[in-house]
């Protein structure tokens, strides 16, 4: 039905008035959710078979077990969702965990308060972020160059610092509540990542900073022109990897109750995959920080389910690929 | 192509002819050998008298030793290595340590290294595997000395082996634990995990002899499944996830004292004490030397030896440099350490 418009000479379509409406077919609309958040579905989908094929996944220790398992590399994992949001990568954060741990549990079994090897550990995580920073900024290396190099660096400091030997004591046991302790059944560690992700989920989201993050992911010469100060922006975030690493270091020593120089050098693959899995697009510009810690979770019921299972390390290994290489190939087809 | 870019590659392969026309004068380590390699033996150590190593000293003449390290990340590595260098060092030459990262290809870009470098001798700490012997014949043709611990024996090559037998150490550990079991449960029958590390052929071989002698000593056991170790993190992640499944686990025998190690702090954490559950490990690490002389859950480790090894390895190269006959193989007779 038309009407006579206010305007002489037009006319006015109720059609063209009426919201717009999804005319998407239920395919295609299950095709965007299964992209934006497939995994979400495929862990789902794992997790209900495993509680139908064991008997203990879905035990509430079990289940408490994977969010302690998760906890520290998820960590790491918020500060690389940073780093990837911007569109830059970085993979030194492995060889960081290694030197801060050593070096923070070398403090604290000479005799130092635990809070010492805590911030020379974050301390260590912060110069190193700083480095890198700095290369990508400053100096313009490509970041996953830069980073490469720092990692090499890293990995032999730590090395050299410890001779190879492994760094323990009574001392360490102080902060080894930091990972078996529970409050409310629930385990500190677990509660600590879950605290730290709500905290940098309001920075990603609500604050100045989150927003120019994104968008110098999204497009750094728009974002500059826009007024946004991106070389600031890039170095705060490879500061801010590099103490979460650091301080997930020390988590590590609390775990393991030792240190050495291999410490985290199993960190590369899981946080990276958290990272992809969860949806964060490698251009940058695009991602949700909780997902990472959602595809944490995941990763670690992988190896927690093929355990239970009665798989051996080596079907661990090929289905952890396999998961890499979908959690790539999605990221593809998102973009 | 432009006759720049065509000038620029005849250059480029004349440069590549004289370089290799030139390494033909130059062996990069051609000596005469000194001493002879011949015969097998069974010690842990080797001992030169004053006048060998004079000579030692003399035909060394400050020469270069390439240690090629297996790793330097573990304990027993690193105590290995640096006792070959140190003992290298006493007599007067350069000991020099490359890290293959565990990586085969990197140890025989090391052992190629030395060889080009013109090392006297290299002492290379085997990850098992057969690539060695080639490098090992071509290392003897230059005259230059090839000592591996560990792996298959390369006296064909003109090489020494210091065999710490994967089959010794697997069977010290298997069978003290199973032995510590049959007296500790009778016929009880109890669940034992073991901790092992698939990516490496001789830890497989390992962690199958382990679980052979273990229940040849003690056939009640249980063994409930194979779990990933070789590290601190991978044994604790295991262990805490097995311990869902099988969370009356009794015993927990592991290729080497660092999975071990994060194994028992998942059962320290599930809390199992020294009542509950007994460990055996192999390298005797410091940390698990400590929780065993405590009393602990760690009821046992396999010594290694490595500083001693490491020793024998660089007196070797002496006692031939020396102008002495080196059994081709030495086996390193190994011990378990109980406390």
């Amino acid at each position: 039905m038309t009407e006579t418009a206010a305007v002489p000479g037009t006319t006015v379509d109720d059609d063209a008035l009426a919201p717009a409406t999804d005319e998407r077919t239920l395919p295609a609309k299950a095709a965007e959710f299964i992209l934006s958040q497939g995994f979400i579905v495929i862990f789902a989908v794992w997790a209900l078979y495993l509680a139908l094929a064991t008997e203990q996944f879905l035990t509430t220790d079990n289940l408490l077990l994977l969010t302690r398992q998760a906890a520290i590399f998820s960590i790491v994992g918020i500060g690389t969702t940073f780093v990837v949001l911007l569109g830059q990568l970085d993979i030194s954060f492995g060889s960081i965990v290694s030197l801060s741990g050593c070096v923070g549990a070398a403090w604290i079994v000479g005799g130092h308060h635990p809070l010492v090897g805590f911030a020379i550990a974050v301390g260590i995580g912060v110069l190193v972020g700083a480095l890198n920073g700095v290369l990508v900024t400053r100096f313009r290396i490509a970041s996953v160059v830069a980073t490469l190099g720092t990692l090499g660096i890293v990995e032999g400091i730590a090395a050299i610092y410890t001779g190879g030997s492994s760094i323990f004591g009574d001392e360490l046991d102080g902060i080894a509540d930091l990972y078996l302790g529970k409050v409310f059944g629930v385990p500190v560690i677990a509660l600590l990542a879950l605290g730290l992700y709500i905290v940098f989920t309001v920075v990603a989201t609500r604050t100045r900073f989150g927003a120019h993050v994104y968008a110098t992911g999204d497009s750094e010469p728009a974002a500059f022109r826009a007024g946004v100060r991106t070389a600031w922006v890039k170095l705060s975030v490879f500061v801010l990897a590099g103490g979460l690493a650091g301080f997930a270091g020390m988590l590590q020593v609390a775990r393991l109750g030792r240190a050495q120089s291999t410490l985290g050098a199993d960190f590369l693959f899981p946080v990276l995959t958290a990272v992809i899995l969860g949806g964060v697009s490698m251009h940058g510009g695009k991602g949700r920080l909780f997902n990472t810690l959602i595809a944490s979770l995941f990763l670690v019921s992988i190896t927690n389910g093929l355990i239970l299972l009665g798989y051996d390390a080596n079907v661990q290994r090929v289905v952890q690929g396999a998961v890499l290489v979908l959690a790539v190939s999605l990221d593809r087809l998102r973009d | 192509m432009s006759r720049r870019r065509f000038a620029a590659f005849l250059g480029i392969a004349g440069l590549l002819v004289g370089i290799a026309a030139c390494g033909d004068d130059d062996d990069g380590g051609s000596s005469e050998a000194v001493g002879t390699v011949d015969g097998e033996a069974t010690a842990s150590e080797i001992s030169l008298s004053e006048d060998e190593q004079e000579r030692a000293q003399e035909n060394g003449d400050g020469g270069l030793v390439g240690i090629v390290a297996a790793t330097l990340a573990t304990e027993y590595h690193a105590n290995l290595n640096e006792a070959v260098q140190a003992t290298v060092e006493s007599y007067g030459m350069t000991g020099e340590v490359f890290d293959s990262a565990e990586d085969p290809n990197k140890q025989l870009e090391g052992v190629e290294g030395f060889i080009s470098k013109g090392a006297r001798a290299i002492v290379v700490t085997g990850l098992g595997g057969e690539a060695l012997g080639p490098l090992a014949q071509e290392a003897a043709e230059a005259g230059i000395l090839v000592v591996q611990v560990a792996g298959r024996g390369l006296e064909e090559q003109g090489a020494i082996t210091i065999s710490v037998e994967e089959q010794d150490i697997a069977e010290a550990e298997g069978t003290a634990a199973g032995e510590w079991a049959a007296e500790a449960f009778g016929d009880e029958s109890v669940q034992v995990a073991i901790t092992d590390y698939p990516s490496i052929e001789s830890l497989v071989m390992r962690a199958d002899i382990i679980e052979e002698s273990f229940l040849a000593a003690y056939p009640a056991g249980e063994i409930v499944g194979r779990f990933e170790g070789g590290t601190a993190e991978n044994g604790q992640a295991s262990m805490e996830t097995a311990l869902q499944q099988f969370p009356d686990i009794r015993g927990v025998l592991g290729i080497n004292d660092a999975g071990n190690l994060g194994a028992y702090t998942a059962l320290e954490a599930a809390g199992k004490s020294a009542d509950d559950v007994f460990i055996f490990g192999i390298d005797c690490d410091p940390q698990a030397v400590a929780l065993i002389d405590e009393g602990s859950m760690y009821k046992g480790c396999v010594d290694t030896n490595p500083i001693g090894t490491g020793e024998l390895a660089a007196n070797s190269v002496a006692l031939w440099l020396a102008g002495g006959t080196v059994p081709g193989v030495i086996s390193v007779p190994v011990s378990v350490y109980t406390g």
